[in-house]
């Protein structure tokens, strides 16, 4: 190494210089656990989960028509009541059919235009919505349109699920991918496997919420999988939902005593 | 009677005046938020800017709803 370079690295004092685990922790003790917790009003998930954090990449995965949408809808509307107005990127239901999806309307971030497969524009887009209106909740609708298929999916799956997760880690945002499953609507057995790609969509996922409709159970029910959750160490776990006045809830007992007295 | 086309005028006016005020709300909700989070051990401060969001996110609304009812009066005057 050349002695003017070794002596830069030496006395090297940048923000990601090296240092030790007790300075690291003295550091981390100084600023807080999370920037920002939100909860999805889903009481149970709420508790496996224990919030949504800042620097999150969680995954909503299920059938085609089965709810991802609603579901993202749901925590959309929960989280604005908690005052955190997310940006969505929309790209599977056009801008008028999904605002008016609401029951009713939440104010929320969106691009005025679309563009599809260009994660630089993406990637701008946030730090805009967040300069401007301090958004840290972002929904992509969906995985499928932020790269191009024409490549090779695999390895440009791999190069954005990464670069999401950078982003949410490194500026403290909550991130929400929803991703299509490969299996058909008739596969009773969803896990994280189905998400197409799974590979590189569970390895970098801090969560993966699979979900499903159940019209065995009810009209309008939905049944939710916690597939698992790195921070909290949740694996599989169950919550049934039902859908009331437009958008998603948890299935209570008193629900569930209301069904049969109709039956 | 006033001329159909000055009351077109003062719509489209009072339209992009409520804009502009939307525009203005939204950026200080940011600002709001990001003083929320600042002093987020500060409950004082969490709560008025908590405050200060909720009135605002109910003027963008009453906003809103005025650009609505301009665009509507317009209509049909044309």
């Amino acid at each position: 190494m050349p002695e003017k370079q070794e002596k830069n690295l030496a006395e090297y004092a940048g923000d990601d210089r090296i240092i030790s685990s007790h300075e690291m922790s003295l550091k981390l003790k100084e600023s807080p656990d999370s920037i920002i917790r939100v909860k999805s009003f889903i009481p149970s998930l709420d508790q496996v989960i224990e919030d949504f954090r800042d620097g999150e990449l969680i995954v909503i995965s299920g059938p085609t028509k089965n709810g991802k949408t609603l579901l993202a809808q749901t925590l959309t509307v929960n989280f604005v009541r908690q005052q955190y107005f997310p940006l969505w990127f929309s790209y599977e239901v056009p801008a008028r059919q999904f605002l008016y999806q609401f029951p009713e309307l939440p104010l929320i971030y969106l691009p005025a235009k679309l563009k599809a497969h260009a994660m630089p524009w993406i990637e701008d887009r946030i730090q805009e919505s967040f300069l401007k209106f301090h958004t840290r909740i972002i929904f992509m609708d969906h995985l499928h349109f932020l790269f191009d298929l024409a490549r090779n999916p695999s390895i440009e799956i791999g190069q954005v699920i990464r670069r999401l997760k950078t982003l949410a880690v490194n500026d403290g945002f909550i991130i929400f991918l929803l991703c299509h499953t490969t299996k058909g609507k008739g596969d009773d057995n969803l896990s994280y496997e189905s998400i197409r790609d799974s590979s590189f969509v569970s390895q970098e996922s801090d969560s993966v919420l699979m979900i499903k409709r159940t019209p065995d159970v009810a009209e309008n029910a939905a049944r939710l999988r916690v597939e698992f959750h790195r921070r909290t160490g949740v694996l599989e776990k169950v919550i049934e939902l039902v859908k009331v006045n437009g958008l998603l809830q948890e299935r209570t007992p008193k629900e569930e005593r209301t069904r049969k007295d109709w039956e | 009677m006033v001329n159909p086309s000055l009351l077109q005028e003062f719509y489209r006016e009072s339209e992009e005046q409520a804009l502009e005020d939307i525009r203005y709300l939204q950026t200080d909700m940011g600002l709001m938020a990001k003083i929320r989070e600042t002093f987020a051990d500060d409950w004082e401060t969490v709560e008025l800017t908590r405050a200060i969001i909720f009135d605002e996110t109910q003027l963008i609304q009453s906003l809103t709803e005025e650009i609505e009812n301009a665009r509507e009066a317009r209509k049909k005057l044309s």
